[in-house]
C-alpha cells in the first residue's frame, strides 16, 4: 500500500522524469488522505478518463510535456513510450473543466495515437503497431503467451508496467501483481518491468513462459513521501534530517519488539537490546542520550501521538524518523526524536489475503563453563590454604566424598531450546472510495530459560472512505494482547544465570521423589547463599496480561481546491492486570518461609485531539505548504497494588486471596496530566531547488507550574538542490545533490512525573506497641519544586543528499550537535533537608556530537540478477557539560554487591562514564613489590604477594585507594553500523543484515562474584580461574587465588574488570523462494513463498561473558544478564 | 495570499477556542495529602510522628549498616569474608563512598527532619494537650538522640535550623562536637520535660519514648561529652525515678518476654510480624551464615579470644553472651551444638539467640533477606546507666563500687573495693559485649584505642584471626562523612581531616 500511496503517479522510464512542481504540491496537500485521494481519481472501471479537469493549460511543445502536465493536473496515471512520443508535436489549448478523456482525444488527435485504461492506468500506444492485444491481427506468426508476477518486498505489485522492450506492446499488473502478454518470440524480447519508486528491471524472455520478478527499490527514491508530522513531504524537498528506515524482508523476521526493526537500519538511531529476556523491550537513542533523564523517541503512528502497546511489525508499512530539529513539531516531547510509523493501507481491487506463517527454534549461542565439583572443591582447597585460613569440611575429600562429585551442569538444566511461533494473516481491498486492511498476528517466543517466554495477539483494521467528493473518514483500530514471563538476570544476589554459574555442581536439580533439592545440610554454610536455579524459574508463577485498545477515527475536510482540514482524534485504553505468586522455599541455601500473591492492576486512559488546516498551492514556481493545528492530550492512570500472604495450601487451584490468612494494607495512586499545543509550520521551495521550512510548537503542561506552563519550540532549515543548478545539470553521473541545514529548539518533558510541582506525601507504616502493630503516618519524602521547567534541547544538523548514476548509488551524511539544557535532573538533596526521595530540578547541560553515514546501492539494473546494498554508521559522543551549582559529581547508587563502583556521572566526562583505578599487570615476584614504593619510601602495596594485581597509584600518594580512580570508557559505543545486503535471482531472494558496535566497554561483574575465592560466599566459578596466576602459571592475567583479598585484587574497582563489548553480529539471513507464477496461479494463488530465516548467526567478539548486548539500562554491568538467543525459522507467505 | 493566512489564523484560532481551555491544564495531584493540606487536626499530628520511626527498619540503621563502625572494636571480628567489612575494621578508607555506611548520616537527618515537622506543626493544632505533649516530647527526644549519634560518629555535623528551613541548600558542619552535643541536650531536656514516665504510656504505645530515656541518654551523652558531674546527675534522675531495676538473671535480659522489661530504657524495637518483619536484623546478621540449613543467618561479627578472655572466672556473662564450639544451645526446638561453618573466629555471639530457639520460626522474619525477630535489640538499657554513672562518678574521683558491685553481683561475681578504671573498663566491656553500648567508642573515648588494635586479634583455636591494625587517634576517632553528602554539598560538607 505504501507504494500506491507514496508514489507520484507516473510510470516508464522514471529515471528521465523530473517531477513537477504542481504534482509536489497536489500530493503534500493531500497528507493524509492520499490513499483514498487516489482512488477517488482512479478507478477500475475508466474512472480516471471521465475524470474532470477545471482547468489545463497545454503550452505548445512536445506531446510527453503536455501528457505529463495533464497527468499532474488531473492526478491521473498514464502509460507510454517517451521516445515515441516526444517527436510528436502539440499546439498551445486551454481545456475547460473538461474530461480527461476529451483532452486525451484532443491532444492525440492527427497522431497514430490511441489510448485504453487499465486497472488504473491509463496506456497511450500506437494502433497501427502491435497491438496490446492478443486479438489483434497479427503478421507474426510465432506469438506465444506469457504470464508473471510482479512483486516488491511487501508483496505483489498493482499496476506495474510490463512493456516488450523496444516495442510499444505491454500491460500492467493487476491487484494480484499479475500480467499476461503476447510477445513475439522471433525477436529474443527482452521485458522491461517498471514502476515508480522501484528500479526497473529487463529480464528476456527467452524460453521461459512463467515469472516472477520482484522489483526492488531504488537506492534514492526522491519522490518518495516522507512523512513529517501532521503532514507529507516529498524527499526531494526535505530540508531536515529525516530517515527512512530501510524494512528489508522486515516481514520474514520474526521480531520480539518493533524496535528491533530499528536497530542498525538507519543512520542515527542506536537501538540497544538489554539483555535478551523475552519480556525485556530494546532502548532507542535517536543521537546520542540526550542528557541524564534524556528523553525516549515519540512514537506516532499513523498520525496520532501513540502510546497504545507494542505494534505488530508485519502491520507496519514504513518507518520514518525525525531526527533533528524538524521534530519540533512535536515540541515537548520530541527531543529524543520522533519515530513516525505508517501501517499498511488497504489497495483498490478485490479482497486479497496474505498469510505468512513461520515457527522454528531458539538456543543459546554461547555457555560459559564452570568448574566441576572436584575442581571446585581443589580451588577451595588452594584459596584456603594461600589465605592461611582452615579448608572447609565441604572441600575435603575424606570427610565430604559426595562433594567432589559433578552431577549437573546448571547452565545446561536452566537453559533450554525455545519454540517460536509466528502467524499473521492480513486482509486487504477496497473500491474506488473505500479501502480495508485488516491484520491478525500471533506470536508466541520461548525463551532460552526455562518457563520465561513472551506472547502477542495482535488486531488491527485500518479502513477509509470518501463520502462525499469533499469528506473522507477513516479510522485505524488497533488492539494488543501480551502476556510473558521473564526472569531476573541482574541481580548479583538473586539472578537465575548467575545463581547457576555459582550454584555447586554435585547437587542434582531435584531429588528421588521430585522435589527440588536444596544445599546439603551439613555443609550450607560453605556454599554461597543461593537457591535452587531450576526451582527459581519453575516456580515462578507471574502472569502480566496487557490489553492495550487504540481508536483512531479521523476525518478530512477539503475546504477548498488548496485547503484542506483535518480533525483526528485518537483514544487509548492500557489493562493491566499482573498477578505474582511468590512460593515458599524450603531448600535450604535461601530458605524462605513465606509465601505471598500480589496483584498490580495498572489502567489509563489517553485522549488525543488534534486539528489541523493544510493549505498548499503551487505559484508558478513557488511551492507553499502551510500547516496550522491545535492539539490537546490527557492521560489518567490508575493503580492498585494489592498482595497477602500466609497461603496455606500452595497448589495453584489456590493461589487466591480468599486463601490468604494474612492481609497487608494495599496501595493505590491516580496519575494525570494534560498537555495542549498550538502548531504551525511553513514549508516552501522555488522549483524544488531552494527548500525552506520554519515551524513552531507552543506547548501547555499541566506537570509544571501556571507560570512555566507554556513554552514555545521551533526550528527552521534550509535545504539547496545543487543538482538542479545549471553548472551541476551536465554531469550525468550527478543525478542529485542537495544540501541542507537546520537548527532549532525543542523541549524535553524526560521522565519527570505528573506531581513533581507539588508532592503529595508518602504514606508510612511502622509497628509500635508492646505486642507491635502496624499503624500508618505521613511524612513530607521530597522537597517539591514549583520552579520546574521544561528541558530544553538546542540541534543543529548540517547534512547532505547525493545520488550517483541515476540515483542507482546514494549516499546521506549528517553532521549534529544537540545540547541539552535545563536538564531535567532528580537532584539528591543534602541529607539535613531530610527527604530521601530526590528533588527535580533544572539544572545542568549535557551535549550529543555525532556523525552519521547511510549508503544505498542498487546493482545490475536492468538485470534478472537484482542486488542492493546498504550500509549505516552512526558515530555519537556524549559530554556533561554543567551541573547544577557548585556541583561537579552527580553521586549514583550503582554497585556490584555494594563493594563495586564502577560508575561516576562527572561534568567534563561521557555520562556514566567508568571510573576505576588503572591496574598495570601482576606482581611476578616479591621484588617487583618491594621496589614499588612511594614517594615516602614506603611500599604502595605492602599486603601484595606474587600474583597479586599491580594498580596504579595515579595520585601518587602512595597508597592504592578509590583517589587513584581514572576514567575508562563507558557503555555507550563509540560508533555503531549495519550492513545489510539484498539480492534475487529468478525467485530466489536473500537478505543478509549484519550489526556491530565498537568500542563500548562492559563491566563483567560475573568476574568479581563467580572467580573470587574471596567473595566470602564460595560460589561456583568459572573456569577461567583455573588458569589464575601461580608460580608454573606467569603469564595469567588473574591474580593468584587466596580466600582474603588482602592487596584488593578483587574489591578494589579497577579496570581488571572492564573488557571491550564490541561485536558485529549477523543479525539476519534470510533465503526465500518464490514459486513461478504458473505454478501459484493453478493453485490459485497469486505469490506463494517460503523461507528460511536465521537470528543472531553468528557474533564476532572478544567479550568473555555470555553477550555483549547487555544495553545501558544497568550501565553495561553484566551480572550474567538474559542472553541474546540464536534462532532459526522456517516460513511460509502465500498470498491470495 | 493574505487573506488566506488570516483565515487560516482564524479558523485555528476558533477551533482552538472551541476546545482550549486553561482549566484543563489545572490537575491537582489526588491519592494522599500534600504538605500543604496537611497538619489540621489530632490525626494529623498522630501521623506525622509515627512516620519519624518508619527509617528504624532500614537494614542499616539499627542492623547492618552502623554496625560496621561498632565491628572495628577488639570484641570481634568480620566473620565471614567481606571486603568491604574488612576495610572498614581496618581503617582502610577504600570503603568511603560505599553503600554499608553511606547510609548512615542520610537516615538520621530523615528522623532529624520529620521531628522538625512535628515541633513546628504541631504546637498549633488545637488537640489534647497531654497527646500533643507526648508527641511533641516523641520528636524532640528522637531528634536528640539522632544528633547525638551523629555527633560521636562524625564529630561536628551541620544543625538544621527549625526556623529558617533550607530545604534543598547545605547547611555546614557546626564548628565541633560540643556545639552538637549543647544542642542534643536542648532537645533531649524538652523531652524529658514533655514525656510521660514509661508506666504512663499504653501498652499500645511501648517503644515511644518516655522520660527515663530522655534522662538516660542526657547522661550518656554528657559521659561522652565528659562531663562527669551533669553525667552522674542525669544518671542520678533515672536512678531516682524508681522506674528501673536490673533483672535477676543476665541472660533473661536477651529475651522477647523481657523487650519491655524493668532494665528496658531504649530499645530498637523489632518484631517478625509482616511479609518481612520490621525492626533491627541484628540477631539475623549475627546469626550462623545459613543459619545451618534453618534460617538465612548472615554470619558477620563474630566474637573473638580477646573478648572470651576479658571474662573472670565463673562470670556467667560469657557463656550467655558467647557460643564456643562444642556448647549446647536450643536451635529450631532442637538441642544443638555448637560447631560453624564459617565463621572465621570460631564463636558467634549466643546474646540474640533466643528467638531462634523456637521450633517452628515463629518468632522470626519470613524473610530471610530481612531477618528481624521479635526480640528487641537494646540500644541502652539499665545496666548501661548503672555503668554511666559508676564512670563519671570515677572520673571525678568518687567512689563507684555500689554501681559496679550491682553489676559484678548479678553476673556472678564477687564485689570488688575501690574499683578503678579497670574494673569500669572491664565491667563495661563484659556487661556490654555485642551491644550498640560501642565498645569501639568506649575504647576510642578512653583513648585505649591505639594500643588495644596494635594487637592481633585470635579465634577460638588460638589461631590470629585478624592482623595487627593502625590507629591513628588524629584521625580515626571520628568516621568518614560520607562522600556523598560533600558531593552533594557543593564542598559546603568538609571532610573528616585525614580521612
Amino acid at each position: 500500500m505504501l507504494m500506491t500511496m507514496s508514489c507520484p503517479l507516473t510510470i516508464i522510464n522514471m529515471q528521465k522524469i523530473i517531477t513537477p512542481f504542481h504534482r509536489v504540491a497536489f500530493i503534500a496537500s493531500l497528507a493524509f488522505m492520499l490513499a483514498s485521494s487516489v482512488a477517488m481519481a482512479l478507478s477500475s472501471t475508466a474512472q480516471s478518463l471521465r475524470k474532470v479537469v477545471r482547468q489545463l493549460q497545454v503550452p505548445a511543445g512536445s506531446l510527453s510535456n503536455a501528457l505529463q502536465k495533464l497527468e499532474t493536473t488531473a492526478n491521473i496515471r498514464l502509460a507510454y513510450d517517451e521516445a515515441a512520443l516526444k517527436k510528436i508535436a502539440v499546439p498551445a489549448t486551454t481545456y475547460k473543466s473538461s474530461q480527461v478523456g476529451d483532452i486525451l482525444r484532443g491532444l492525440l488527435n492527427n497522431t497514430p495515437l490511441t489510448y485504453e485504461e487499465r486497472y488504473n492506468t491509463i496506456l497511450i500506444y500506437d494502433r497501427n503497431e502491435t497491438q496490446l492485444r492478443s486479438s489483434g491481427v497479427q503478421q507474426v506468426v510465432e506469438k506465444i503467451t506469457i504470464s508473471g508476477t510482479v512483486t516488491d518486498k511487501n508483496g505483489p505489485l498493482i499496476g506495474a508496467t510490463v512493456i516488450v522492450k523496444g516495442t510499444t506492446n505491454g500491460t500492467a499488473t493487476d491487484a494480484g501483481g499479475h500480467f499476461t502478454l503476447s510477445v513475439n518470440t522471433q525477436d529474443n524480447p527482452v521485458l522491461q518491468i517498471s514502476m515508480v519508486g522501484l528500479k526497473p528491471v529487463e529480464v528476456p524472455v527467452g524460453n521461459q513462459r512463467s515469472f516472477s520478478i520482484m522489483l526492488e527499490e531504488n537506492a534514492l527514491n526522491l519522490d518518495q513521501l516522507v512523512v513529517v508530522g501532521y503532514g507529507t513531504q516529498r524527499k526531494a524537498t526535505l530540508s531536515g534530517a529525516i530517515a527512512d528506515v530501510q524494512l528489508d524482508k522486515l516481514s520474514s523476521r520474526s521480531l520480539n519488539d518493533m524496535a528491533e526493526a530499528l536497530q542498525g537500519k538507519a543512520p542515527g538511531v542506536i537501538v540497544q537490546n538489554q539483555g535478551g529476556d523475552p519480556t525485556s523491550v530494546p532502548k532507542v537513542y535517536i543521537r546520542g542520550l540526550g542528557g541524564v533523564n534524556g528523553e525516549g523517541p515519540l512514537y506516532v503512528v499513523d498520525g496520532s501521538i501513540y502510546t497504545g502497546g507494542p505494534l505488530n511489525p508485519n502491520d507496519i508499512a514504513s518507518i520514518n524518523v525525525l531526527k533533528d530539529a524538524a521534530a519540533a513539531i512535536y515540541g515537548a516531547r520530541a527531543s529524543g526524536g520522533v519515530v513516525i510509523i505508517t501501517t499498511k493501507k488497504g489497495k483498490e481491487g478485490a479482497a486479497q489475503v496474505t498469510v505468512d506463517a513461520k515457527i522454528g527454534f531458539q538456543t543459546a549461542a554461547k555457555k560459559l563453563q564452570t568448574l566441576n565439583a572436584k575442581e571446585f572443591a581443589d580451588v577451595m582447597n588452594t584459596a584456603a590454604d594461600a589465605a592461611g585460613i582452615a579448608r572447609l569440611d565441604a572441600f575435603d575429600a575424606s570427610k565430604y566424598p559426595d562433594g567432589q562429585i559433578t552431577r549437573t551442569n546448571w547452565l545446561d538444566e536452566i537453559f533450554r531450546t525455545g519454540k517460536i511461533q509466528d502467524y499473521n494473516v492480513n486482509v486487504n481491498g477496497g473500491t474506488a472510495k473505500a479501502h480495508y486492511y485488516m491484520g491478525f498476528g500471533f506470536r508466541k517466543g520461548e525463551g532460552i530459560l526455562l518457563n520465561t517466554y513472551s506472547e502477542r495477539y495482535s488486531f488491527r483494521m485500518n479502513s477509509d472512505a470518501q463520502i462525499k467528493p469533499w469528506l473522507k473518514i477513516g479510522e485505524n483500530l488497533s488492539y494488543t494482547y501480551t502476556n510473558g514471563n521473564g526472569t531476573n538476570t541482574t541481580s548479583p544476589y538473586t539472578g537465575v544465570i548467575f545463581t547457576a554459574l555459582g550454584y555447586p555442581r554435585h547437587i542434582t536439580p531435584y531429588q528421588p521423589d521430585g522435589s527440588f533439592s536444596g544445599m546439603p545440610a551439613q555443609y550450607a554454610g560453605a556454599y554461597g547463599d543461593l537457591a535452587n536455579p531450576v526451582a527459581i524459574l519453575m516456580r515462578t508463577d507471574y502472569k502480566n496480561p496487557v490489553n492495550n485498545i487504540n481508536i483512531n477515527p479521523y476525518a478530512e475536510v477539503q475546504l477548498t481546491k488548496d485547503l484542506l482540514f483535518r480533525s483526528n482524534f485518537a483514544a487509548t485504553k492500557s489493562f493491566n492486570n499482573t498477578k505474582n505468586f511468590t512460593s515458599k522455599v524450603p531448600e535450604i541455601g535461601k530458605i524462605s518461609n513465606t509465601n505471598q500473591l500480589e496483584q498490580n492492576i495498572v489502567d489509563f486512559t489517553e485522549i488525543l485531539s488534534e486539528q489541523t488546516l493544510t493549505y498548499n498551492k503551487q505559484f508558478k514556481d513557488h511551492h507553499l505548504n502551510v500547516l496550522a493545528g491545535y492539539t490537546y492530550q490527557q492521560h489518567e492512570g490508575n493503580g492498585l497494588y494489592v498482595y497477602a500472604g500466609g497461603f496455606n495450601d500452595e497448589r495453584s487451584e489456590y493461589r487466591y486471596f480468599n486463601n490468604s490468612t494474612l492481609f497487608y494494607k494495599p496501595q493505590d495512586n491516580k496519575d494525570k496530566w494534560a498537555i495542549e499545543s498550538y502548531l504551525g509550520r511553513i514549508n516552501y521551495d522555488y522549483k524544488s531547488k531552494y527548500l525552506l521550512t520554519a515551524l513552531a510548537r507552543r506547548d501547555g503542561a499541566s506537570r509544571v507550574a501556571p507560570q512555566n506552563r507554556y513554552e514555545t519550540y521551533y526550528s527552521v532549515s534550509g535545504g539547496w538542490v545543487l543538482s538542479e543548478e545549471w553548472f551541476l545539470k551536465q554531469y550525468d553521473w550527478l543525478s542529485f545533490l542537495k544540501l541542507r541545514g537546520s537548527y532549532g529548539l525543542l523541549g524535553n518533558l524526560g521522565s519527570l512525573p505528573s506531581n513533581a510541582i507539588d508532592i503529595p506525601m508518602q504514606a508510612t507504616q511502622i509497628y509500635i506497641g508492646q505486642d507491635p502493630v502496624q499503624v500508618g503516618g505521613y511524612a513530607e519524602n521530597a522537597l517539591s519544586n514549583p520552579n520546574l521547567k521544561w528541558a530544553n534541547s538546542r540541534q543543529v544538523n548540517f547534512g547532505t543528499d547525493i545520488g550517483l548514476f541515476n540515483n542507482s548509488l546514494s549516499f546521506v551524511a549528517d553532521y549534529f550537535i544537540k545540547t541539552t539544557e535545563r536538564m531535567l535532573l532528580p537532584v539528591t538533596p543534602p541529607s539535613t533537608a531530610g527527604v530521601s526521595n530526590d528533588t527535580w530540578k533544572n539544572a545542568g547541560k549535557a551535549r550529543d556530537k555525532g556523525i552519521e553515514l547511510g549508503l544505498n546501492y542498487s546493482g545490475a539494473s536492468g538485470k534478472a540478477f537484482q542486488y542492493s546494498v546498504g550500509a549505516t554508521l552512526t558515530k555519537v559522543t556524549n559530554k556533561l557539560l554543567e551541573l547544577d551549582e557548585g556541583r561537579t559529581v552527580l553521586p549514583n547508587g550503582v554497585n556490584v554487591r555494594s563493594t563495586l563502583t564502577p560508575i561516576r556521572i562527572q561534568v567534563g566526562q561521557p555520562l556514566y562514564s567508568y571510573y576505576v583505578v588503572k591496574t598495570n599487570g601482576i606482581f611476578q615476584t616479591q621484588d617487583e613489590i618491594n621496589n614499588y614504593k612511594g614517594k615516602d619510601g614506603n611500599l604502595i602495596q605492602p599486603n601484595a604477594k606474587p600474583g597479586d594485581i599491580r594498580f596504579v597509584d595515579k595520585n601518587g600518594d602512595g597508597i592504592i585507594s578509590n583517589d587513584d580512580r581514572e576514567f575508562a570508557g563507558s557503555a555507550y559505543p563509540d560508533f555503531t553500523y549495519g550492513i545489510t545486503f539484498n539480492a534475487s535471482y529468478k525467485g530466489f531472494d536473500l537478505n543478509l543484515f549484519a550489526q556491530g558496535v565498537q568500542g563500548n566497554k562492559l563491566f563483567n561483574a560475573l568476574k568479581y562474584t563467580n572467580m573470587n575465592a574471596s567473595v566470602g560466599t564460595n560460589f561456583n566459578m568459572l573456569h577461567d580461574i583455573l588458569n589464575a596466576w601461580t608460580p608454573e602459571n606467569t603469564g595469567s592475567d588473574i591474580p593468584r587465588i587466596s580466600a582474603k583479598d588482602n592487596n584488593g585484587n578483587y574489591g578494589t574497582t579497577s579496570d581488571w574488570y572492564i573488557e571491550n563489548g564490541s561485536y558485529l553480529r549477523i543479525k539476519n539471513v534470510t533465503l526465500g523462494y518464490t514459486l513461478p507464477a504458473a505454478l501459484t496461479k493453478r493453485a490459485g494463488l497469486n505469490t506463494l513463498r517460503i523461507y528460511l530465516t536465521a537470528n543472531n548467526l553468528y557474533t564476532f567478539t572478544n567479550y568473555k561473558g555470555f553477550d555483549p548486548e547487555v544495553g545501558m539500562d544497568e550501565y553495561g554491568i553484566d551480572k550474567g544478564r538474559y542472553p541474546q538467543a540464536r534462532s532459526f525459522l522456517f516460513g511460509l507467505n502465500v498470498n491470495f | 495570499m493574505k487573506t488566506i493566512i488570516k483565515n487560516i489564523i482564524l479558523a485555528t484560532t476558533g477551533a482552538a477556542m472551541l476546545s482550549a481551555c486553561n482549566k484543563k491544564l489545572d490537575i491537582v495531584p489526588e491519592g494522599s495529602p500534600t504538605t500543604g493540606n496537611f497538619w489540621t487536626t489530632d490525626k494529623d499530628a498522630i501521623s506525622g510522628a509515627n512516620a519519624m520511626y518508619d527509617q528504624f527498619d532500614d537494614e542499616n540503621f539499627y542492623g547492618r549498616g552502623y554496625w560496621w563502625f561498632i565491628n572495628a572494636s577488639d570484641d570481634q571480628i568480620v566473620g565471614r569474608v567481606k571486603a568491604e567489612g574488612d576495610n572498614i575494621k581496618n581503617f582502610n578508607r577504600n570503603f568511603i563512598g560505599g553503600s554499608y555506611t553511606e547510609s548512615q548520616w542520610k537516615l538520621r537527618y530523615i528522623v532529624i527532619k520529620r521531628a522538625n515537622d512535628v515541633i513546628l506543626h504541631v504546637p498549633s493544632i488545637n488537640m489534647d494537650a497531654s497527646l500533643k505533649n507526648r508527641i511533641l516530647g516523641e520528636a524532640y527526644f528522637l531528634s536528640g538522640l539522632m544528633y547525638f549519634q551523629l555527633a560521636y560518629t562524625y564529630g561536628g555535623v551541620p544543625i538544621v535550623d527549625r526556623s529558617n528551613l533550607l530545604n534543598d541548600k547545605p547547611i555546614p558542619r557546626a564548628d565541633n562536637v560540643n556545639t552538637v552535643y549543647e544542642y542534643v541536650e536542648k532537645e533531649l531536656k524538652q523531652a524529658s520535660a514533655l514525656l510521660p514516665y514509661f508506666d504512663q504510656l499504653a501498652p499500645a504505645d511501648y517503644g515511644r519514648p518516655h522520660k527515663t530515656a530522655a534522662l538516660a541518654f542526657l547522661s550518656k551523652m554528657f559521659l561522652y561529652k565528659k562531663d562527669y558531674a551533669n553525667a552522674e546527675k542525669y544518671a542520678d534522675s533515672v536512678m531516682l525515678s524508681g522506674k528501673h531495676q536490673l533483672l535477676d538473671n543476665f541472660s533473661d535480659v536477651f529475651t522477647i518476654a523481657n523487650n519491655w522489661s524493668k532494665e528496658y530504657i531504649w530499645s530498637a524495637l523489632s518484631t517478625a510480624k509482616g511479609t518481612s518483619g520490621w525492626g533491627s536484623i541484628l540477631p539475623g546478621v549475627m546469626l550462623e551464615n545459613k543459619g545451618w540449613g534453618k534460617y538465612n543467618g548472615w554470619g558477620y561479627y563474630t566474637p573473638t579470644k580477646e573478648l572470651y578472655d576479658a571474662f573472670e572466672t565463673g562470670d556467667l556473662r560469657r557463656e550467655a553472651t558467647i557460643l564456643k564450639p562444642g556448647d549446647h544451645f536450643t536451635f529450631f526446638g532442637e538441642d544443638r551444638t555448637y560447631s560453624s561453618l564459617n565463621s572465621l573466629s570460631g564463636y558467634q555471639y549466643r546474646k540474640y539467640m533466643e528467638p531462634f530457639s523456637y521450633a517452628g520460626a515463629v518468632h522470626l522474619s519470613p524473610n530471610g533477606d530481612h531477618p528481624t525477630t521479635d526480640l528487641c535489640v537494646p540500644l541502652l538499657r539499665y545496666a548501661e546507666l548503672i555503668l554511666i554513672k559508676a564512670e563519671a562518678k570515677l572520673m571525678q574521683g568518687k567512689n563507684a563500687d555500689a554501681e559496679i558491685n550491682m553489676i559484678r553481683h548479678r553476673a556472678g561475681l564477687a564485689n570488688v573495693t575501690n574499683a578503678t578504671m579497670t574494673e569500669l573498663k572491664k565491667q563495661r566491656r563484659c556487661e556490654l559485649a555485642g551491644e550498640w553500648a560501642n565498645r569501639h567508642y568506649d575504647l576510642v573515648r578512653w583513648g585505649d584505642a591505639q594500643a588495644a588494635y596494635a594487637k592481633p586479634l585470635h579465634g577460638a583455636d588460638g589461631r590470629e584471626v585478624w592482623p595487627a591494625r593502625t590507629f591513628n587517634p588524629a584521625v580515626h576517632n571520628v568516621w568518614p562523612v560520607p562522600q556523598s553528602e560533600i558531593d552533594n554539598s557543593g564542598g559546603v560538607i568538609i571532610q573528616n581531616t585525614g580521612w
